[in-house]
């Protein structure tokens, strides 16, 4: 499995005090997406400038010559990168750093499991990423951490094989389940695929007894339509196992980790929603009866 | 809603349960009214007393006293629910308020938890009738002068009790009537209990004492439950009158006090719950109480300590998270079992070990049977001075890591030896010929009345009359001691990049010239703190190696030298002299506090800090080791922020944890107060043992705050 973070005292990734696997890969494009370094499959490298300390020991190690450090300009050339990883050996800083971590499901486990002491009765481990669905070794890594006792949750798009979903779903807890639009056409130039096979898996997972928890990302301009929030309002009333809807704010955090992958950064403050849009989302699911959490 | 609205660091802000009248009492406490209008009248004269050169010192101290419970001024607060105050501002400095030709000529004595349960359940009566029928028959003149100083101290308390009975006779009928029964006979009800409680403390500090008074809640929690049961109080009432005794404890707090290393920390300090003797959870409505007021009003002052177990009941585990999370760090938390271990394998009779309070800041000790002190020791100098011989110039080779362990632990042992025998020799200089009393420096029958020992032994509290005599070694930089070693470990023998004394030679010239090796030290070796069994095995092989040095003068008599691991902000003094350190960091960087990581290395998350912390045996740390947990606001929010509070103290516990002080710190707002601190004046910190308020912080320790918050100034960013 290819690991692109584990983050520990997580307490906005489902209840309690948890853990926080970001795994590498995921089938969508979303434009406003805030984990960048989680999009590609494979592993890939990072250079963040602000903690370069000059000394160019990625430039001399960089088989590929795509280190440049002069007076004024200090950038990777992301078209000659090989990804072989020398720069991050080499970068006294951090400053170059790999992400992507190759992992076996028990090593994950085992990892998780350091935290599991703080746990109580509320916590566990929440799956992450990219799409963790389409994370190799998955069908393996969710029903070991049943097996170890702790509280599953996958955070995911619903892209992926329904034959895995269907697989996985019996020893995971809750799903958190992101609707990036309801609009199919938006959808597609959203996220770069139709919603056809994620409203088919949301379904299915339905049809199987899965908790699930629909999550809306409310992007000033993008998705704060009125027709779209009653479209999950439907969209809601259609499951059986849906505890409600979280709506949650875009922020632009994720344009520096694009700059630092050496893609332009995404971020955009215009598109951070106003309380304004925050209500009235609220506000529309509210009169449909839909449960909401902020 | 109030006019008054005390800071928090949660967005929702603080509840509000008490009435107007104690939040605008509370406010203007610690806004400083009391503690500045204290600090304009230091001392009274005592120049009246006449034939003072013929007078032995005990007899000099309690006919100043005599004088100072006269003259001393009286302060009656509108709204107060109990009465006495501590008027004089010597005492804020730490010294005897009384004073010939214009000095001071005494300090006072603090560090100590004392028994105050005599007071509230015997009476001054019962006190001195306790006293006064003492058989006294084997006593000589020494210990009948302590015997008489008692008999005068308590005296001198029943003399400034009249005044305040005199005082509130036409405008306070409600306090009057209370002070006419109590601290005079033994408290009846839960609001007796509380005034007499206060009426002593209030009265040590008059002295200018700095007692802690300890588990309050198992003092004060019968008088309530009974009180509750009879309908006698409510609840609410209950809560007024304990708030009001911890407004008052603020007091001491000035408008304006000189910034150095915070002010607020006068080791009041107060525990909460914990197991009896049965194994029974005491946890009871007083408890609740006080952790409701500090979490309504903010006060630091007193610094409190939970002592979590498995039986801590769900809803005290909760309200304690509420009140973490506003920050300021008012709670702090033991785990019992760990403490209790450590204090059986120190030999403590099991009647005692229930019963563990502290010496005001964390260092556990038993209320009102020990004499506490400790002493503070860098490890960090003595490796780099002793060890390396990093400034001398003079560098030793080590073949391989075994042998640069065997020849620190050898200094541990030196260090602690020669420490220990030089306090054997100048406080207890006749103990080998048998001897066990005490250099006397100065007398102290205030605090002697509530220590057990020292009335019956006719001894004071600093000649060994109390059944305990504790000096606490205490080892400070264990963190970088543990990241220090292991940075040595891997650059001179796992890479082999070079040898000892060429990594010291490195160090000398504070790595100039070795910036990128620096940096490789301090980003990309393994660093305790992180939850890295490696780098923490440095670490537990350090606490080990000072608990065996420490081994043998432990439990020695007739004074005790138990370890301990603290900074309590020492790190700021010991920059001066420590040189740059293998990890990376150069001369002159502020390091680790208490078992704290190196600031700047941890990067794991709190579960994975509290994970190295625990992985050393700290049960051998006897008089404690207190972690330092710094947390954003922003990660608390809601529900979910309790859970992780519960979880991370759950957590701490089942791992063997000691002592955790969790702060909850806004940077921005840090930065803010810097910038404007008339707007914080209230605004509290954890500093160490103690809170401060952030604007009474010096620029080293504000920096210091600051950096533990995660805030990189921006020529380190």
């Amino acid at each position: 499995m290819r690991v692109a973070d584990i983050q520990r005292f997580c307490t906005h990734d489902g209840p309690g005090l948890r853990t926080t696997v970001f795994f590498k890969g995921c089938p969508l494009r979303c434009v406003w997406c805030h984990n960048p370094e989680t999009q590609k499959f494979e592993s890939e490298m990072m250079l963040h400038t602000a903690l370069c300390a000059g000394c160019g020991a990625c430039v001399e190690i960089c088989p590929a010559g795509a280190q440049i450090l002069t007076q004024t300009d200090r950038y990777r050339k992301v078209e000659l990168c090989v990804g072989c990883g020398a720069c991050a050996g080499a970068c006294p800083t951090e400053a170059c750093r790999a992400v992507g971590r190759e992992m076996t499901p028990e090593q994950v486990a085992d990892a998780v499991c350091e935290d599991a002491v703080f746990y109580a009765t509320e916590g566990g481990v929440t799956l992450s990423g990219g799409e963790p669905l389409c994370t190799d070794g998955i069908e393996q890594l969710v029903p070991l951490l049943k097996k170890r006792g702790l509280h599953v949750l996958v955070e995911t798009a619903g892209a992926c094989e329904s034959a895995r979903l269907a697989r996985v779903a019996p020893y995971v807890d809750e799903f958190y389940f992101d609707i990036k639009h309801t609009d199919p056409q938006k959808h597609r130039e959203l996220t770069g695929a139709l919603p056809d096979a994620i409203l088919h898996n949301l379904a299915l997972l339905d049809s199987l007894g899965a908790r699930i928890r629909l999550r809306c990302l409310l992007v000033n301009g993008l998705t704060t339509e009125k027709e779209h929030f009653e479209r999950v309002a439907a969209l809601y009333h259609s499951l059986v196992h849906c505890t409600g809807v979280q709506l949650l704010r875009y922020h632009p955090m994720g344009g520096s980790k694009a700059a630092a992958l050496g893609l332009a950064d995404s971020g955009r403050r215009e598109w951070i929603p106003t309380e304004e849009q925050i209500r009235r989302a609220a506000q529309i699911l509210t009169e449909h009866k839909v449960p909401i959490f902020l | 809603m109030s006019e008054y609205i005390f800071p928090s660091a949660y967005k929702e802000g603080r509840p509000v349960r008490l009435c107007e009248a104690t939040r605008k009492f509370a406010m203007e406490s610690l806004q400083g009214k009391y503690g500045t209008e204290t600090a304009l009248y230091p001392f009274v004269h005592v120049d009246c007393i006449e034939s003072w050169d013929d007078l032995n010192d005990h007899q000099k101290y309690t006919a100043s006293l005599d004088v100072l419970v006269r003259e001393c001024p009286l302060r009656i607060c509108e709204g107060e629910r109990v009465c006495g105050a501590a008027t004089l501002g010597a005492g804020i400095r730490h010294q005897y308020p009384a004073a010939r030709g214009g000095r001071v000529f005494w300090p006072s004595v603090s560090h100590l938890t004392v028994d105050f349960g005599v007071l509230v359940r015997e009476g001054i009566l019962g006190m001195r009738e306790c006293i006064a029928n003492l058989p006294t028959e084997s006593f000589d003149e020494v210990a009948m002068t302590r015997h008489h100083a008692l008999l005068a101290t308590l005296d001198a308390m029943q003399v400034w009790h009249g005044r305040y009975i005199e005082a509130t006779k036409e405008r306070y009928p409600q306090l009057h009537e209370l002070l006419l029964r109590v601290p005079l006979y033994p408290a009846k009800s839960f609001t007796e209990a509380v005034q007499s409680l206060w009426f002593g403390f209030a009265f040590l500090r008059l002295g200018g004492n700095w007692p802690g008074i300890g588990c309050i809640d198992r003092l004060l929690g019968p008088y309530l439950k009974r009180d509750l049961a009879e309908g006698k109080i409510t609840m609410d009432e209950a809560r007024e009158v304990l708030a009001s005794m911890f407004i008052k404890g603020c007091e001491w707090i000035e408008t304006d006090t000189a910034r150095g290393s915070g002010d607020a920390q006068h080791y009041q300090n107060i525990v909460l719950g914990g197991t009896d003797e049965n194994g029974c959870d005491v946890t009871n409505e007083v408890s609740y109480l006080c952790l409701e007021i500090v979490e309504e009003l903010g006060i630091s002052d007193f610094p409190i300590s939970v002592r979590l177990n498995k039986q801590t009941p769900k809803e005290f585990l909760r309200l304690l998270a509420r009140v973490m999370r506003h920050g300021g760090g008012v709670v702090a938390v033991y785990n019992e079992d760990t403490v209790y271990s450590a204090l059986r394998a120190q030999g403590y009779p099991e009647a005692d070990i229930h019963d563990f309070a502290n010496d005001g800041c964390w260092e556990v000790q038993i209320p009102g049977k020990t004499y506490f002190s400790y002493m503070p020791m860098d490890f960090l100098h003595l490796l780099l001075q002793d060890v390396l011989h990093v400034a001398e110039g003079e560098f030793v080779d080590f073949s391989d890591m075994d042998a640069l362990k065997a020849a620190y632990a050898e200094r541990m042992k030196q260090h602690i030896e020669g420490t220990c025998e030089a306090v054997l020799s100048g406080t207890v200089p006749a103990w080998r010929e048998g001897s066990d009393v005490f250099r006397l420096a100065f007398p102290t029958p205030m605090i002697d009345l509530f220590e057990h020992g020292c009335a019956e032994s006719g001894r004071g509290y600093l000649e060994g009359g109390t059944p305990y005599v504790v000096i606490s070694p205490h080892m400070g930089g264990v963190g970088d001691v543990a990241n220090a070693l292991c940075a040595i470990d891997h650059l001179c023998f796992i890479e082999k990049r070079m040898s000892v004394p060429a990594l010291c030679e490195i160090l000398r010239n504070d790595w100039n010239g070795q910036e990128q090796l620096a940096l490789y030290a301090k980003h990309k070796l393994p660093h305790y703190g992180n939850g890295d069994a490696a780098a923490d095995a440095y670490y537990a092989w350090a606490v080990d190696a000072f608990a065996d040095a420490c081994a043998k003068y432990a439990k020695s008599y007739p004074i005790a030298f138990p370890p301990g691991i603290s900074t309590f902000g020492r790190q700021i003094e010991w920059m001066a002299h420590r040189t740059a350190v293998p990890h990376g960091y150069r001369r002159g960087e502020i390091l680790a506090g208490n078992t704290s990581p190196t600031p700047g290395t941890d990067t794991a998350g709190a579960t994975a800090t509290v994970r190295s912390y625990c992985a050393s045996d700290l049960s051998r740390m006897t008089t404690g080791a207190a972690l330092d947990i710094k947390l954003y606001p922003g990660t608390l929010e809601g529900e979910n922020g309790l859970c992780a509070l519960e979880g991370l103290m759950q957590g701490f516990c089942a791992l063997g944890g000691y002592f955790m002080q969790v702060d909850v710190l806004d940077v921005q707002t840090l930065l803010d107060a810097r910038e404007h601190p008339e707007q914080y004046k209230t605004l509290s910190v954890r500093v160490s043992g103690w809170n401060a308020r952030f604007v009474t912080l010096d620029d080293a320790w504000q920096r210091m705050v600051l950096e533990r918050a995660g805030y990189l100034p921006e020529e380190q960013a």
